[in-house]
């Protein structure tokens, strides 16, 4: 295609020889700098897609854990719901039989409800938390998504107002939950997670009054993030609070005798 | 012909040598070969109708390039992808200097193929005098 540029002359003993201008010189460098990109790009590009089908594989193997974890853990919840009735059984056996004292059996069973391990019902306050919807419609941006702060705030604003029992998205929290952003989502303890972009149900037992009064305290519900989010409260006779399925551990704690 | 010379050796340099660019330039890369393309595209439509000039093809070469590539960054920073416009206006380009060619190639194909028939008669009658 560059003929008409290449000048094919004859030298004086009849050998053919190529006259190159400047011009070609450079158009042959800038084609081989052409060339050398495509090349890298395309190795690059392909060595990027090897890379993903690896993850792939890696997703694949992910993903039939859970589902094993998912199912250990549904037959684990039902052994411990089996134990747990049982030894609440001989509990009562034994508190008729006069082995066990009504005041140790009812000091026991309020213990239960403070450390989760027991379904728990009673008036409070359920706040209903959505994402306000953008104006860009697909603004896809985290920078005003709900962290860990905003609901470790509410969390704690609620326990400071009386709150008796607390979950989040039905996820007990206990004396031993922490909350912490993992991923795309933030865990509560290590029974569960909740999404930023999803709705966030928080309920509450305690005086409905002072719950209240602590939740729509004026600025309580702006902190941080929470300002992109609408927010609900409503007062209610009857909460249910399921049980944790996290266990309590006592590893290394131990008791002070006196 | 030097050119196509100069594209095989870039490309055997491109597999050969292990040149480490920074991944995140990778996206904009892409929208400067597409420049780039379009570039020797319309180099070889000038050359087809004998108004090629070296300088215009390398400038436009590293000015588009540069450009789409800037164009895809500043897009990227201000969350606009710029980088589309540069892939339509430079597509657009390469298809219609394609079709020019084509046409340029098609147009050359029959004159010659006209001329050598005109050759071949006129020789015929030459011969029949003779």
């Amino acid at each position: 295609m560059w003929d008409s540029m290449v000048h094919l002359y004859i030298i004086k003993k009849g050998k053919v020889g190529m006259k190159i201008s400047r011009s070609q010189i450079f158009v042959a460098i800038v084609c081989g700098l052409l060339g050398f990109l495509l090349a890298y790009q395309f190795k690059v590009l392909s060595s990027k897609n090897n890379a993903l089908n690896i993850s792939n594989y890696d997703k694949n193997d992910m993903i039939s854990e859970i589902e094993t974890l998912k199912k250990q853990k549904e037959e684990l919840g039902a052994t411990n719901s089996k134990l747990s009735e049982e030894l609440k059984q001989m509990e009562e056996t034994a508190a008729k039989d006069g082995d066990l004292d009504t005041d140790i059996k009812n000091q026991l069973d309020n213990a239960r409800m403070h450390l989760g391990v027991v379904d728990v019902k009673g008036p409070g306050i359920t706040l209903t938390i959505t994402p306000k919807t953008s104006i860009f419609g697909s603004n896809s941006s985290n920078s005003g998504d709900l962290g860990e702060d905003e609901l470790v705030h509410i969390v704690n604003l609620l326990w400071y107002s009386g709150a008796e029992a607390i979950c989040i998205n039905d996820i007990r929290i206990t004396p031993q939950t922490g909350i912490k952003t993992a991923g795309n989502g933030i865990a509560i303890g290590s029974t569960g997670k909740v999404y930023p972009r999803e709705k966030i149900v928080i309920k509450a037992i305690g005086e409905k009054g002072r719950l209240n009064v602590g939740i729509s305290f004026p600025g309580s519900l702006e902190y941080r993030s929470l300002l992109n989010y609408n927010n609900e409260v409503k007062s209610e006779e009857d909460i249910v609070i399921g049980k944790t399925t996290q266990s309590l551990k006592s590893e290394f704690i131990k008791l002070v005798k006196e | 012909m030097i050119a196509v010379i100069g594209l095989l050796i870039g490309i055997i340099l491109g597999f050969v040598l292990d040149v480490n660019i920074s991944d995140k330039l990778s996206p904009y890369m892409s929208v400067a070969i597409l420049a780039c393309l379009d570039s020797v595209f319309g180099a070889i439509r000038g050359n087809l109708s004998k108004n090629f000039q070296a300088d215009i093809f390398i400038s436009g070469f590293f000015g588009n390039a540069l450009l789409a590539a800037g164009l895809a960054y500043l897009g990227d920073k201000l969350g606009i992808p710029i980088y589309i416009a540069a892939v339509i206006v430079f597509g657009g380009r390469i298809f219609d200097n394609f079709a020019i060619i084509r046409r340029l190639l098609l147009e050359e194909f029959k004159i010659r193929k006209r001329n050598l028939s005109k050759k071949n008669s006129i020789e015929k009658e030459n011969n029949d005098i003779k």
